[in-house]
């Protein structure tokens, strides 16, 4: 385990790592010096562990050789940063800080950007390279110098670095709200993010905002230096005589180094500071002015009235100063002017020159806006008067102004309310001819436009006076309304065009906001006929009138699912896509079979395909052949699989095709050589990155309907949004240069609300995503719900497995009792560790990820768990696959995994159980040994459980359930039983199901009953069938 | 050609590089209505030519130094001989009697204090010198006390019209130049406006926040602000702040620092856009 910090100090940042030490170096007091850093982490290591995160260091990016960084240090061990990277020091002594000296890589700021960028939300790097709180930070901050480098808030500089040498550099101004955020992304600061320092006598001590300063300044000269570099920017320079001309030529070079006299230099620097002095004094000031816009008071009379008189209406401009550091406290003009008592606190915290920080901000805005100029004939001003026609032009022109200038606006609450009325078009749209063409978006409707203004419908009489009105402020029903010229024009030649054609899906789309109607927002479509149902429906969601469930499904739907087989019917009925994203174990599978079922019953002849990830393609079958029997479906897998021709005959006999994403992409031929009933993507977030082989062969298959499935919460990742949706509903999004300007880049990096809830209206319609913890859905689930999980054997699984088999059957044949019954005991133990995994049969400790079936969907579903931070316990009968397992998950989870055993004490246990009960952020995964922790142990945080092999006793199993499912548990408890498909495991998993009162009996007593097995039925027991293994 | 120009012709200065430039290469060379008033007292003496080879010489960087203290700016000038000439421009300082009267006016309203701390004249600040009798501004030469030792017999010559017209420039950008010429100084002005005043435009220093020794608190991230970055918005005008400084006073490079560094400010979006990771800044 390796675990990435960094640390900033004298601009650079160190990029140092704790790793967890080798066995056999216990971590001791004795062995502890300064020099010899139990967590070591050579530079050679880190550098290992950068390049399998797929992020090598192109240069050399300097080893900086030995730093200093302070640690909490416990009875002379430094206290690790996770218990990933080992456990906490014996020591009962109170922590304390100490010097501790490591190898770090300083990085440039070139290297700084690109790792920052790339670690961003990717907690694990690669499998056991992990992304320390303090990188993450670094990471975080990355985004605001980008923003400032992005607002161009920043100006040129001359500093003197060491030695009277000169540097030009571009430095950030904090200008207004910047100012704020420094301060509370200051706050945010991990202390570990500055424990670099020079000194070796003392720890360092310098203040998160000036740490973050520098970083903030350090990456952003960077920045505005890549931008010089750009051929646009570029200049042909010839080298300047003068000082000044050299300065402007350095701010444009890579190094900003400046040569010359001193004391010239020292006063250019001077002579640049006098210069930006007035600005910057402002920007520096620990306050803004602030400039707060009230509205009139209103009598409610007037509540009703359409249009107000404008004339002679009094709005309010209030001065106010903001505190920086804590901008809810504001403090009026006139108590800086005069302070009374009561107000000197507030005054206090902005500081000694208030008064004149004040006069200077108003003496900056007054160029900004001529009404403050006018005010500052006072000699106290504490604000003015505007009438609408002023109040207009500050919110329309003035505030925004302001505001790029650093200085404070605040507006009255309905102006920056969501629910602002504004004027908008209504469509009524009314089906042309009825036809029995059945439903399709591609219909002609005509549309009679309506003009609104907030909920009022405006007559074109009533428009015409608004247009003469020629205010741009009027009152609707006493809230203030902002019109625009070219806005009530839009609407005016929008009103005389009735009768205008627009297709199903263009209303559709116009009813989900995704488009405006000649420049005016669309509030609302209502529809006749069949569109109007479509539009009622996709309002509705999963409140959508029930479909009576298919008479071929032999599972019963809980109420919920059966909502969302309704939902998908009517969706995909009208040719849109659907995206299913239920939380993992409400049934996905059997609500998606259902409607296989349901299309099959209504005469559909035609396949579905289905494409899943390889570990899921048994437990598909496995689940189709219990809820759908009827369907016969066909598995396109393995070697030996159909193409071309073949295929698509073969596909065609079938009601359902199961395949991967692997050969979604390289049989892409074959499949499309087949006319598809419907599609369905599981775990559709393999095709999140449109760019992947996997996502364009997804979209280049057509299907009348389609469908994709996931449990992850692909609402929260936009990025990921555009591929499911392209796939779902092609074009409904833009295309994905469109995606990126309207939606990606205004969410996910200016965290902008109105983009984010329009691209919710646009896709909601699409996606279902229920919870567990929703009140409504957990009314109908059971408490405990106990899942098979069938997996895959890979190759190197499957032929260990024969081989294993083919040794036992040619010794079988001759053993006779006690040697024969050790025997097949024997062989039963190796067949389970081979299908848990190849390196717990070989005991070799081979390298883990990719060799078996089993640990890949464990890991993929403890993912999904993590992302809804709920916890995990995970029954094994074997010793060693619980420490390769503890091992392995930690790794890839970057949390603690526990592992309780048969090898540890009582308070090595009572410990465990406590920290995994109680500990707040505490060890998400809990491996049980099912012999040593099968019983007794209370773990009611969990509500997995994962029983990874099978004891094949369901008393054993229920009671090893049982330390999750009791009395303090709240949630519903999940299980799933691992099973591996074709092997011995499933066919034992089937004999006790058909026997379940035989097997009460007979298996009561462990494994021993098999002994007692002829010969043929063993073998018949053991074989392997030919789908248990992946491709 | 004039009279003038008939005894004394044209003669090449030195080129000189490093020396002062006009911003303005072209048109007035103020912009802002202070210094407007400072040109139109050097332009109404009549001295010619003499003012268009003022012009030129300052926009070539013939000026080499200007130094401005109370009642005096002196300055040298590059000529068409070796030695630069000196250059010395003389106004009347006010008495400290006169700028108590004159900065008690100007104290009762606001806006006199907040248009010079924000770097702007009060726009009718010469009511206030006109109230008490006296004026800011020179009203005709005879205020003005102007040598040069070149041997041109006009006074003022083109070499005092070149510093005159490179004042104008310095003026437009910070006013309090014109009053310190007449004997007050930025700060004890704002002092007697009833504005403490400091230079320190840096930020309060902050305390020194020792390291804990909590492991706990030493590793974790305290939550992060829910709206860390801001708004991607660039400004609608590029360069805003840099524009926002005005000139720089007494300039010497080759092109403005707005000219020769506005380029960068335009490609600041692409850049910051490829720095925050994975978005392209063409789409």
């Amino acid at each position: 385990m390796l675990v990435l910090h960094a640390a900033f100090n004298k601009g650079c940042l160190h990029l140092w790592g704790e790793s967890t030490p080798r066995e056999e170096e216990p971590v001791t007091t004795k062995q502890t010096t300064a020099e010899t850093y139990p967590y070591r982490t050579e530079i050679s290591v880190l550098r290992d562990g950068l390049t399998q995160a797929g992020l090598p260091l192109q240069t050399n990016a300097q080893a900086a050789g030995e730093q200093t960084i302070w640690l909490p240090t416990q009875g002379g061990v430094p206290l690790p940063s996770s218990p990933l990277v080992a456990g906490p020091p014996k020591s009962r002594k109170p922590p304390t800080l100490a010097p501790w000296k490591l190898p770090t890589l300083a990085l440039t700021a070139a290297h700084a950007v690109n790792l920052l960028a790339a670690v961003r939300d990717r907690p694990v790097l690669a499998p056991g390279v992990v992304v320390g709180e303090e990188l993450r930070y670094w990471s975080e901050a990355l985004r605001l110098a980008g923003a400032l480098v992005y607002r161009q808030h920043v100006l040129p500089d001359l500093i003197e670095q060491q030695r009277s040498t000169y540097r030009a550099c571009w430095t950030p101004v904090f200008l207004g709200e910047d100012g704020v955020r420094l301060e509370r992304v200051a706050r945010a600061m991990p202390p570990a993010a500055r424990a670099i320092g020079t000194d070796h006598r003392a720890p360092p001590d310098s203040a998160p905002r000036d740490v973050l300063r520098e970083f903030l300044a350090w990456l952003v000269d960077h920045m505005v230096r890549q931008a010089a570099a750009f051929p646009a920017a570029k200049r042909a320079g010839t080298a300047s005589a003068s000082l000044h001309g050299q300065w402007i030529q350095a701010l444009r070079r890579s190094d900003g180094a400046l040569e010359g006299d001193k004391t010239e230099l020292r006063q250019l620097a001077k002579q640049i500071r006098d210069w930006q002095r007035p600005l910057l004094r402002l920007v520096n000031a620990p306050y803004r002015l602030c400039f707060r816009l009230e509205e009139p008071g209103f009598d409610e009379e007037d509540a009703d009235t359409l249009f107000f008189p404008d004339a002679g209406t009094e709005w309010r401009i209030h001065y106010l100063l903001q505190a920086r550091e804590d901008p809810s406290l504001l403090v009026s003009a006139a108590a800086v002017w005069k302070p009374k008592r009561g107000t000197g606190e507030g005054l206090k915290t902005l500081g000694p020159k208030a008064r004149e920080g004040l006069l200077a901000s108003l003496g900056q805005a007054a160029s900004l806006c001529p009404a403050v100029e006018t005010s500052l004939k006072e000699s106290t001003p504490v604000g003015y008067e505007l009438d609408t026609e002023g109040a207009f032009r500050f919110l329309a022109e003035e505030a925004a102004l302001l505001e790029q200038n650093g200085f404070g606006v605040m507006l009255p609450a309905s102006w920056t309310g969501k629910r602002r009325a504004k004027l908008a078009a209504r469509a009524q749209a009314k089906t042309r001819f009825e036809s029995k063409a059945g439903m399709t978006l591609d219909r002609v409707l005509d549309v009679e436009w309506e003009i609104v203004l907030g909920e009022t419908g405006l007559t074109p009489k009533e428009l015409l006076a608004l247009a003469k009105l020629k205010a741009p402020l009027v009152r609707v029903r006493g809230q203030w309304v902002q019109l625009s010229a070219a806005e009530i024009q839009a609407a005016l030649a929008l009103q005389k065009q009735s009768g205008a054609a627009f297709t199903g899906r263009d209303l559709l789309r116009l009813a989900l906001g995704a488009e405006n109607v000649a420049g005016l927002t669309v509030s609302s479509v209502n529809a006749d006929g069949p569109l109007g149902e479509l539009l009622a429906g996709l309002a509705q969601g999963d409140t959508i009138a029930p479909l009576p469930p298919p008479p071929g499904l032999t599972a019963t739907l809980r109420p919920y699912q059966g909502r969302g087989y309704a939902w998908l019917e009517f969706l995909t009925r009208w040719g849109l896509g659907a995206c299913l994203a239920d939380d993992m174990g409400l049934g996905k599978t059997v609500q998606t079979l259902a409607l296989l079922q349901r299309l099959r019953e209504a005469g559909e002849a035609r396949p579905a395909l289905l494409i899943c990830p390889t570990s899921l393609v048994g437990n598909w079958r496995k689940e189709a052949s219990r809820f759908t029997p009827q369907l016969p479906v066909m598995v396109h897998h393995g070697a030996g699989r159909d193409k071309g021709e073949a295929f698509a005959t073969q596909a065609q006999d079938h009601a359902v095709v199961l395949s991967s994403y692997g050969l979604l992409h390289r049989d892409l031929q074959s499949l499309q050589g087949v006319e598809w009933a419907a599609m369905i993507l599981d775990e559709a977030q393999n095709i999140k990155n449109a760019e992947t082989k996997q996502a364009k062969a997804a979209r280049a298959l057509r299907a009348e309907r389609r469908i994709a499935l996931t449990g992850t919460p692909v609402e929260n990742n936009i990025g990921d949004l555009w591929s499911i949706q392209e796939f779902l509903n092609p074009g409904f999004l833009g295309n994905a240069a469109r995606f990126k300007r309207e939606f990606f880049l205004p969410v996910q990096v200016q965290h902008d609300e109105t983009a984010m809830e329009r691209l919710q209206r646009l896709t909601g319609p699409f996606l279902l995503r229920r919870l567990k913890t929703d009140r409504a859905i957990i009314q109908d689930l059971p408490d405990k719900l106990e899942m098979k999980v069938y997996c895959t054997l890979t190759k190197e699984q499957a032929t260990l497995y024969a081989a294993v088999v083919q040794q036992a059957e040619a010794v079988l044949a001759g053993a006779e009792g006690m040697s024969r019954r050790g025997l097949i005991l024997s062989t039963l133990l190796r067949l389970k560790q081979v299908c848990n995994h190849p390196a717990q049969f070989l005991a070799d400790h081979s390298p883990v990820p990719g060799r078996s079936g089993k640990l890949a969907r464990l890991t993929e579903m403890l993912e999904e768990i993590q992302e809804a931070d709920e916890r995990t316990l995970i029954f094994t009968q074997f010793a060693e696959m619980g420490h390769l397992l503890q091992k392995y998950l930690q790794e890839q989870l970057a949390r603690e995994v526990l592992f309780l055993h048969g090898g540890l004490s009582k308070t090595q246990r009572d410990r465990m159980v406590e920290r995994f009960q109680n500990e707040p952020v505490g060890p998400p995964v809990f491996i049980l040994s099912i012999k040593a922790g099968g019983t007794g142990l209370n773990l009611t945080r969990a509500n997995h459980v994962f029983h990874f092999d099978r004891w094949w006793n369901p008393a054993v199993e229920n009671q090893a359930t049982d330390r999750a499912f009791r009395i303090g548990q709240n949630r519903q408890v999940e299980v799933h039983k691992f099973i591996c498909l074709g092997t011995v495991e499933e066919r034992i998993d089937e004999l006790i199901e058909r026997k379940q009162s035989l097997a009460e009996k007979i298996v009561g007593s462990g494994e021993s009953w098999l002994t007692e097995l002829s010969t043929d039925d063993l073998k018949n027991l053991f074989r392997l069938r030919a789908e248990a293994v992946e491709d | 050609m004039g009279y003038d120009d008939y005894y004394f012709p044209p003669s090449q200065p030195r080129r000189v590089s490093g020396g002062i430039k006009a911003q303005s290469q072209r048109g007035a060379f103020a912009s802002r209505w202070w210094a407007k008033r400072w040109i139109a007292v050097l332009e109404s003496f009549n001295i010619g030519a003499r003012l268009g080879r003022g012009r030129r010489y300052a926009r070539q960087g013939q000026v080499l130094d200007i130094q401005i203290a109370a009642g005096e700016v002196k300055a040298k000038v590059q000529g068409s001989r070796p030695r630069p000439y000196q250059v010395s421009i003389k106004l009347k300082p006010l008495s400290a009697a006169n700028w108590r009267k004159l900065t008690e006016a100007m104290a009762e309203e606001a806006r006199f204090g907040a248009k010079l701390l924000a770097g702007e004249m009060p726009t009718d600040i010469e009511e206030v010198f006109q109230a008490e009798g006296l004026s800011l501004f020179p009203k005709t030469h005879g205020d003005l006390e102007t040598t040069c030792s070149c041997p041109d017999w006009s006074n003022p010559c083109k070499h005092i019209a070149a510093v005159y017209y490179l004042l104008g420039e310095a003026f437009d950008n910070d006013p309090f130049l014109m009053f310190r010429l007449r004997g007050m100084e930025r700060e004890a002005l704002l002092a007697q406006l009833g504005e403490a005043v400091s230079d320190d435009e840096g930020w309060p220093p902050a305390e020194p926040a020792p390291l804990p020794d909590d492991p706990l608190a030493f590793w974790a991230m305290p939550p992060l602000p829910e709206t860390l970055a801001g708004p991607l918005l660039a400004p609608a005008k590029s360069a805003a702040l840099l524009r926002r400084l005005g000139p720089f006073p007494f300039w010497r490079g080759e092109v403005s620092p707005l000219e020769g560094l506005e380029p960068v400010y335009v490609a600041m979006e692409t850049s910051a856009l490829s720095a925050l990771g994975g978005v392209s800044g063409e789409s």
